[in-house]
């Protein structure tokens, strides 16, 4: 028994010894202190995290924080806007800490083709922006949260009310005749990507290559300008994060054109005589066709994870309908990403998948140009068959609106899928032990997309425009698939010794993509309930000769080897040099592979010893130039190659055969259109980095452009030939400056002005093998007027250019008179072609933006203003409507400014429409409330917002907002590139938001 | 290390061969000339093909004559 116990007591004993061996090795120490910014106030909110990331806390509403640690760890103290500041314990039990603000603007990481780079580094005009900068605009399209932010960088939305309408992104100019205008879009490193397949909330900055040097690295898709997106990924901290947030939004139209209502009508219009019919109703057709659209967006999203492994999942659901009265979309997705990094950083694997479905019921743009013509007295239904829509038979307007959108439908469902996986192995821990100042690592990364749309669109018997046909119902039904993979090898090395820094990277890119799909289509179905989904129950398919029917498939490969090698000495003197070689199965034989080298320079003169004395208030001064050669190959499969396709009949046998030939001239010389660009630029930022910005010169010359061109027969089998021939040029200068005003605990005010001086110049149309004509016109007028080009596209001059007779006035009895070619004044009747001159230019020589923030404690204002400068804008509407000539609905100005023009003239394509287009408007205001919850028991953080969008325009343009005029494209100042007058109303969008941080 | 670059050496050749190179269209919904004549019919249709305008304009210039008065004339829509 003594015996037991004294063995007891030992290991009593001994037990405790462990225990206090154990203390030894961690001592739990408790650590407070208090967290201020550099003026001595207090930061709340401040996460403060002991090494390993087990334990951590937040700071309280006077900066003080206690922690219980090891006390040989470290603590990190994190916050948003500051420094990260790393303290050792090394068994202190105060640490009071005094966090710098983040010079973000220096060290703000760049995203660029295949890697990234710090901002001070960069030797090329790349525009980042980040989140903060984002307007809180309520759209299916995210670019349009950078409208105006970024110089150089024209983002239109002609059809903002229009759920499914996408923007149209155009970098430095029009860079193409035939082949496409639209930037590469890269998402997450992989492109290709559709920009629709990105829910905003998870976006976490877009970086736009806008020089050559830059999107050289992209080969022939860089011609354009390329946009980076990058994703929000997993949070680093240790924690998890979760967070909701959710907007609402509504549309007001702003109706705009000053019509005729009924009244006006009965006693102006039928007063004078002129010709109309009374029908008896009373309608406001505009209300008719309209309503308020809504919009609600839902986002939910967790994040979580550590420096080695870490995760981002959200999902989303967005309703939203416009203010016509059909269109609509519902539509809901998710992004995951994960990445891990195997032990001692050997494998890093990233996954990321995004999936999305959207279903879609299409907007008919028609309806507002009918319901803003039709006859004001014309009623909505028959009176005569009150069940029946009026029918618009006879009228100019060619169906009733409101029918279309009532009985038609027209829907489409969309799948998106995109996911990509990369796996990287850091090679250099294989080859050697302790190599700290190199870097080597290889990737290899798989990316899928799969697009699907399927449509239908249906029109019963009961429809007038059926009835007007002869039709019992029509029925559509189309299918396309979109599918495109790439694989990708990348292997980039980085070193440096003394005071030399070597960046080089390599890769080889292989992408497929392919496109294919089906339409069908009947009429005459025994029933309406059919819908359009028994599409063989029509009967006209019966009928001989109706095809009825068609399909399609294509596909194309781009192949490409590319490498860069960046240096620099000291942080002083930078180069850059990059190189792709790429082919595309588009080319044709003889030029299937191209290069497209670039090189940069940059001089950061604010590190040079003679600049000591300027310290003080410079911090950084860089001056930069490049050069790049980009390709387009945007332009269709199929092209060089020499196939055979079907023509007319001939009777032979007892029997019509289809004649088949060859289907076009063959071209092996067919190639990608090649762009030289130049760019100087300077960058600083001054004043403890409260004044910062960069100027940027560029010039780019885009040659041979895709055109179709006349050669003789024989020896050509056909008369045109698709051919790289002509010569654009885009020059411009552009501006950005941020500057912090105020900046102290309470309030902060700071804003930035950006600006593009733009000029264009069509230089020529042939070359010395292909003689083109020296110009041609487009924009055409269309019905119930003769047809006329507004503009044409001019060897040696700019595009946009307006090119119509010049108004001298009228007659007495109302004739117009314009002035011919020697300046006389003849009759518009007698006047030729040879009398029209260029009077104007519909692009806009230069854009502006200006965007203010203002901070007072918790609550945030942010006004965005922009504007566009020294352009004109043919008034299409007053052109067609106000005059006493037009059979539909008219503009008072018909009874006002335009009473004398003859009323049996029509009206003439004259520089008497053409009017100044440059405005400025309030863009958007949001204010915005933050509430920082650090010690209440659920919540971290609630943001609340409102936000008014389109809030006023100051122009003396007297049409329809001069925002609604596309001027991107190859015929700017026109309503979407044409002489129609078809256009989206513009809307007021009213927004509220509110973020919830878990 | 040897093996390693080896193993880049032998990736780097894989790369290198055809198959990651070839740029070769293949067509789907078109019939290239090389791959046409395949059928007695596909050759009927390529010789009617240069008679096919002979056709249509000897059969309207037949209807032409059927045609007592000026009824084919072209209308002008302008002014």
């Amino acid at each position: 028994m003594e015996k037991c116990k004294s063995s007891l007591r030992h290991l009593f004993l001994m037990l405790m010894l462990l225990a206090g061996i154990q203390c030894l090795s961690a001592q739990q120490i408790s650590v407070t202190g208090t967290v201020t910014d550099p003026s001595g106030e207090p930061l709340i909110g401040v996460s403060v995290i002991a090494s390993g990331g087990k334990t951590g806390t937040a700071t309280d509403i006077d900066g003080n924080y206690t922690i219980k640690v090891d006390s040989k760890s470290k603590l990190t103290f994190s916050y948003i806007g500051y420094k990260t500041v790393e303290e050792a314990v090394n068994g202190r039990t105060a640490i009071d800490v005094r966090m710098e603000e983040n010079s973000a603007v220096l060290d703000e990481v760049v995203v660029i083709g295949y890697g990234t780079m710090d901002k001070k580094e960069l030797t090329s005009a790349i525009s980042h922006v980040g989140e903060k900068d984002f307007l809180t605009v309520s759209s299916l399209d995210p670019s349009m949260m950078i409208q105006g932010k970024v110089p150089g960088v024209s983002i239109t939305n002609t059809g903002a009310g229009d759920p499914n309408n996408q923007a149209s992104i155009q970098i430095r100019g029009v860079s193409s005749r035939s082949a496409g205008l639209g930037p590469l879009i890269v998402i997450d490193g992989v492109p290709g990507g559709n920009l629709t397949n990105l829910n905003p909330n998870d976006i976490q900055s877009f970086d736009i290559l806008k020089d050559g040097a830059a999107s050289a690295i992209y080969g022939t898709r860089g011609s354009n300008g390329v946009i980076l997106v990058t994703t929000k990924k997993g949070s680093k901290d240790g924690a998890v994060h979760t967070s909701y947030s959710a907007q609402l939004s509504w549309d007001k139209l702003k109706n705009e054109l000053d019509m005729m209502d009924a009244d006006d009508y009965r006693q102006v219009r039928l007063g004078w005589g002129d010709t109309g019919v009374d029908l008896g109703g009373n309608e406001n057709w505009l209300d008719a066709v309209s309503r308020t659209g809504f919009s609600q967006q839902h986002t939910l999203s967790v994040s979580g994870g550590n420096e080695r492994s870490n995760y981002r999942v959200s999902a989303d659901y967005r309703y939203a309908h416009g203010i016509d009265l059909r269109s609509k979309r519902e539509e809901y997705g998710a992004r995951a990403s994960v990445s891990h990094t195997t032990k001692g950083g050997l494998f890093t694997v990233n996954l990321n998948m995004a999936p999305r479905i959207i279903y879609r019921d299409n907007a008919d743009w028609g309806v507002f140009k009918n319901a803003i013509e039709a006859n004001p007295t014309t009623p909505v239904m028959d009176p005569e068959n009150p069940g029946r829509y009026y029918n618009f038979q006879g009228q100019v307007v060619g169906y009733n609106p409101v029918e279309n959108q009532k009985l038609e439908t027209d829907h489409a469902d969309t799948k998106l899928l995109d996911w990509d996986a990369s796996l990287r192995l850091n090679l250099l821990p294989l080859l050697a032990k302790n190599l700290s100042n190199h870097t080597l690592n290889t990737q290899v990364s798989f990316a899928d997309h799969q697009y699907s749309n399927n449509n239908s669109w249906f029109r019963p018997s009961t429809s007038t425009q059926a009835i007007n046909a002869g039709r019992e119902g029509e029925a559509t039904r189309s299918y396309s698939k979109e599918r495109q993979y790439i694989f990708e090898w990348l292997t980039n090395y980085n070193t440096h010794f003394g005071q030399n820094n070597i960046k080089a990277m390599a890769g080889y890119s292989y992408q497929y993509s392919q496109y294919s799909g089906f339409s069908a289509e009947n009429k005459d179905f025994p029933n309406d309930g059919l819908g359009p989904d028994n599409l063989g129950s029509g009967e006209l398919a019966k009928e001989e000769g109706e095809v009825l029917m068609g399909s399609y498939k294509n596909d194309a490969k781009l192949i490409a080897f590319f490498a860069r090698v960046s240096y620099d000495w000291a942080g002083k003197y930078l180069a850059t040099a990059s190189l792709r070689h790429e082919g595309s199965s588009k080319f044709g034989a003889n030029h299937k592979w191209g290069n497209f080298p670039a090189f940069s320079l940059g001089w950061r003169i604010s590190e040079e010893r003679f600049m000591e004395g300027t310290r003080s208030w410079l911090n950084d001064l860089k001056i930069r130039g490049d050069y790049g050669e980009t390709g387009n190959q945007n332009f269709d499969s199929y092209l060089s190659l020499n196939t055979m396709s079907g023509f007319g009949y001939y009777f032979y046998n007892g029997k019509y055969f289809q004649v088949w030939g060859p289907s076009k001239n063959v071209n092996p010389d067919l190639r990608w259109e090649k762009g030289k660009n130049w760019n100087v630029g300077l960058d600083f930022s001054m004043f403890n980095n409260r004044f910062y910005g960069s100027l940027n010169y560029f010039n780019r010359r885009q040659q041979d452009l895709l055109g179709n061109y006349k050669v003789s027969v024989p020896p050509f089998l056909h008369d045109e030939t698709y051919v790289n021939v002509g010569t654009m040029k885009n020059t411009g200068f552009e501006f950005d400056l941020n500057i912090t005003a105020v900046q102290t605990r309470d309030f902060d005010y700071n804003f930035n002005v950006i600006g593009t001086w733009m000029s264009n110049k069509f230089v020529d149309f042939s070359n010395s093998q292909y003689i083109g004509q020296d110009y041609y016109n487009g924009a055409g007028t269309e019905d119930p007027y003769p047809f006329y080009d507004l503009q044409r596209i001019q060897k040696g001059e700019s595009l946009g250019n307006f090119y119509m007779w010049r108004y001298a006035g009228i007659t007495p009895e109302g004739d117009w008179l314009v002035y011919d070619k020697d300046g006389d004044i003849i009759r518009a009747s007698q006047a030729t072609d040879a009398d029209r001159a260029i009077v104007g230019n519909g692009m806009p020589k230069f854009t502006m933006s200006t965007t203010h923030n203002f901070r007072y404690r918790n609550f945030d204002l942010s006004l965005f203003f922009r504007g566009a400068f020294g352009y004109d804008i043919f008034n299409i509407h007053d052109f067609y409507y106000a005059n006493r000539n037009f059979t539909g609905n008219r503009l008072k100005k018909a009874y006002g400014k335009n009473f004398d023009l003859n009323p049996q003239a029509n009206p003439v394509v004259s520089d008497y429409y053409l009017e100044r287009g440059d405005y400025f408007k309030l863009d958007m205001v949001t204010l915005g409330y933050t509430i920082k919850l650090p010690q209440t028991r659920f919540l971290d953080r609630i943001r609340v917002y409102g936000s008014v969008k389109n809030v006023f325009t100051l122009t003396k343009f007297s049409g329809v907002d001069p925002s609604s005029y596309q001027v991107n494209g190859l015929y700017p100042g026109t309503l979407n590139g044409s002489g129609g007058r078809t256009y989206f109303p513009s809307t007021r969008q009213f927004i509220m938001g509110v973020q919830v941080d878990f | 290390m040897k093996f390693l670059r080896n193993i880049a050496f032998a990736a780097l050749g894989v790369a290198a061969l055809s198959g990651c190179t070839n740029l070769d269209e293949t067509l789907y919904d078109q019939v290239g000339t090389g791959n046409y004549y395949n059928t007695k019919n596909d050759v009927i249709r390529a010789v009617f093909r240069p008679f096919e305008h002979a056709y249509w304009s000897i059969q309207s210039r037949h209807v032409l004559n059927e045609l007592t008065a000026d009824q084919l004339i072209t209308p002008t829509r302008d002014g």
